[in-house]
């Protein structure tokens, strides 16, 4: 922790959040690449609550699928949070590799997995994520993916407090935080990773919607409208409305079409509207879904990235379909 | 705070949420819902947590070789922490973190005099960023105003960046009120007995409320809390609660659940338990149960303000507990000692009479230079007349010290002293004049 600013030499701009801009950077001395993430200091509120929690929590978490922090430079108005150099997020990563967004399933697949162990790792440690989102999850050349920015990240008791609802990009909040709930628990991390999963399918997110009550909507055209049966005690949440229109669910066949039943029935789990009955990180490794990565034969020895070893032959194809996002930055 | 936020429905949402959490229903659905998720994950949080608390311990030693801070300064200076606390209505793991890092703080460096203050209340702006919602963190103007200008408020955010790089940004260690509530969840969730579940279960909220008294008060006492881990104290907490409100579950069951709960799926055999049998017996003898009425029955005073005064939520749950431990504690002495009763005044002024100066404010030269003459000004006045009413303002400019029956030892010598952190130590703190009269030696 006793780095300073010199010691590494900042290259382009690879992003911009709410608090901090990230910049690519090179170690002067190793030549190694890293990920510089910039937090101006505001002279009234100190160091912010964010950078507080981010740092300290992902000092606690060192897992293979969890982005390294390896230093912290703190200067006069500025604070500098290196980490391990990652080439894409997955965002971008679809963009680039997907066929119009859409993955091959067998990186879905590791991903997904990848992903699940991340979100276990968390949990496991107490600490929410909050912020799950393609953009948030960062891949490297090996196809290693890694969990990133922990800025809304904070570790939670039993029982806790009840916190803001001001969690989560909106197309990935659950429906339960949509609702008003504020006591939501792991279970949000996991309505994230199923919207990711279609994401990823499909190559366009999942529920995109425009605000609050759009994104209920959204959710429920798909997941059809939930009432008192299907959902003991909703009418309590302070967002429920009884004039919502009704919807039926959807066979989630006809969304995710490439995927086989198996995929469809742990999207299914991920993407439970009631928060208690949404699967867990740790069921979800246990899928059978996943058993020719749990229990792998020789012949499917690596899930290694052909995107990478076949790009010299085949050029990345663009997506352009992306207009709604760029909206949204 | 919002005005730029791309989401227009923020507004609507905080609403909505005010509303939900006036719900007591929904609420109390949505802890079940909580609960229940988590059950799978709680050995592996326990065993992250004592992973964690291992690493942030600090080390009394070294804390004992500052030059200038004294050990009976601490109490002093946690005194005045809780009240703050008190006052912003902060979370309940927001005081022993501060209180963590504080020590740790002062086991790695050295801490001026006239700094220690300015360290807790920077310890507390960290553990408030770190546990609080961001409506209740307080400025940098309002840390100016609780510590009346005893600091400029670049030395706030210059002490920020000291601790945050000398703990090298370890700042969420786990305290004993998460190991408290872990606890009672395991136990509640255990399905190899359920009468012991059921007990627990029925008498949870009253063993948690304790606990946390029991918790925030050994935080003051340097003997207890140096030798026992949070997560030992949490666990000591429960078992003290336990006996006190006559759960009849037998301790050293409850103690070998515990340590053997990790034994379960841990890979390394020769796993710690949290606290041996051995040591659990060392600490509960006659002396310790002695000193716990002790204690009980004079809490530091935020705390008797927390817990006892009038407006205090707590106030009637408390005072029960508090009168049914001191019984059933008594009780576990042999011979039965009868309470004693509170002293006169006149008696307790003698014991511990009033400093002829009364401390100063915490300032220095090079601290705050221009308020210096102020100060030394309004500490004449106080000085012509301790008791007027203008010395003892507090230094939180909202806070009214309620006013309550005052306890105070009539027989001192009597009983037996583990340690004994004098008030003599009271005028090399330099925190506000409101300073009464808590007695923290036990």
């Amino acid at each position: 922790m006793t780095g300073s600013s010199s010691q590494f030499q900042q290259l382009e701009k690879l992003g911009e959040g709410t608090y901090a801009t990230v910049y690519k950077g090179r170690n002067r001395s190793t030549g190694a690449l890293v990920a510089l993430k910039e937090i101006n200091l505001d002279s009234e509120e100190g160091t912010p609550s964010t950078a507080i929690r981010e740092i300290s929590l992902m000092k606690e978490l060192d897992y293979e699928n969890i982005v390294t922090l390896y230093d912290v430079i703190h200067t006069e108005n500025k604070l500098t949070l290196v980490f391990e150099y990652m080439d894409k997020d997955l965002k971008k990563y679809m963009e680039v590799h997907g066929n119009q967004g859409a993955l091959d399933l067998k990186i879905v697949k590791s991903f997904m997995f990848q992903l699940l162990k991340g979100i276990m790792f968390c949990h496991d440690n107490r600490v929410l994520h909050r912020d799950l989102k393609p953009q948030n999850l960062l891949i490297n050349s090996k196809g290693e993916l890694k969990l990133g920015d922990f800025g809304l990240a904070r570790a939670f008791g039993i029982p806790f407090n009840t916190f803001s609802n001001e969690v989560v990009t909106l197309w990935y909040r659950a429906p339960d935080v949509l609702l008003g709930s504020r006591a939501y628990t792991t279970s949000i991390d996991i309505w994230s990773a199923g919207c990711i999963f279609a994401e990823m399918c499909t190559g366009k997110p999942l529920f995109p919607g425009t605000a609050n009550d759009d994104q209920l909507i959204k959710i429920f055209r798909l997941m059809g409208t939930p009432n008192e049966r299907t959902w003991p005690g909703i009418s309590q949440y302070a967002n429920y409305k009884s004039n919502w229109q009704i919807f039926v669910p959807q066979d989630l066949r006809f969304i995710v079409p490439n995927l086989d039943s198996m995929g469809l029935n742990l999207l299914l789990s991920l993407l439970q509207m009631r928060p208690e009955a949404r699967i867990t990180a740790r069921q979800a490794l246990q899928h059978p879904w996943f058993h020719e990565i749990t229990n792998p034969t020789p012949l499917v020895h690596q899930l290694n990235d052909p995107y990478q070893q076949n790009q010299s032959q085949q050029p990345p194809q663009h997506s352009h379909q992306h207009i709604i996002d760029q909206q949204y930055q | 705070m919002y005005s730029n936020s791309p989401d227009s429905y923020h507004q609507l949402r905080m609403l909505n949420s005010s509303v939900k959490s006036s719900n007591f229903t929904l609420q109390s659905m949505e802890f079940k819902c909580h609960a229940s998720t988590v059950s799978e994950y709680q050995l592996d949080m326990l065993q992250h947590l004592l992973e964690m608390e291992s690493k942030t311990l600090p080390s009394l030693v070294l804390i004992e070789q500052q030059p200038e801070i004294k050990l009976g300064m601490r109490p002093l200076l946690l005194d005045f922490l809780m009240e703050v606390i008190t006052i912003l209505n902060l979370s309940k793991s927001t005081f022993p973190l501060t209180v963590n890092l504080i020590d740790r703080y002062c086991s790695t460096r050295i801490v001026k005099k006239q700094h220690y203050q300015l360290l807790g209340l920077t310890s507390l702006w960290i553990s408030c960023k770190n546990l609080d919602s961001k409506f209740k963190i307080p400025s940098l103007n309002d840390l100016r105003k609780i510590c009346v200008d005893s600091y400029y408020k670049e030395l706030f955010i210059e002490m920020e960046k000291h601790i945050l790089k000398s703990l090298e940004w370890m700042v969420s260690s786990p305290t004993f009120d998460s190991f408290v509530d872990l606890y009672l969840n395991i136990l509640i969730n255990n399905g190899t007995n359920p009468t012991v579940s059921n007990l627990i279960k029925k008498s949870c909220h009253k063993i948690k409320t304790l606990s946390n008294y029991i918790g925030e008060l050994f935080q003051f006492y340097p003997n207890i809390y140096f030798d026992y881990t949070s997560s030992q104290i949490g666990l000591i907490c429960i078992l003290v609660s336990i006996l006190t409100l006559k759960i009849p579950i037998s301790l050293i069951s409850l103690l070998n659940f515990y340590n053997d709960i990790l034994k379960q799926d841990s890979d390394n055999e020769t796993h710690e338990p949290i606290l041996s049998v051995q040591s659990f017996q060392n600490l509960f003898n006659k002396n310790f149960f002695k000193n716990l009425i002790k204690i009980l029955d004079n809490p530091p005073k935020c705390l008797e303000v927390k817990y006892f005064s009038e407006e205090s939520k707590y106030s009637q749950l408390m005072k029960s507990l508090v009168e049914c431990a001191t019984d059933s504690l008594t009780s576990l002495l042999d011979p039965p000692v009868t309470p004693r009763m509170y002293g006169q005044q006149d008696q307790c002024a003698r014991k511990q009479p009033t400093p002829s100066v009364l401390p100063l404010t915490p300032v220095s030269n090079s601290t705050s230079p221009k308020r210096f003459n102020d100060l030394i000004f309004s500490d004449e006045k106080a000085m012509v007349n301790p008791n007027t009413p203008s010395s003892r303002s507090s230094p939180v400019a909202t806070m009214q010290p309620p006013s309550f029956k005052k306890r105070s030892f009539e027989d001192l010598n009597a009983l037996d002293m583990i340690a004994s952190y004098e008030l003599e130590t009271a005028d090399d703190v330099k925190r506000s004049k409101t300073v009464a009269r808590p007695v923290f030696f036990i």
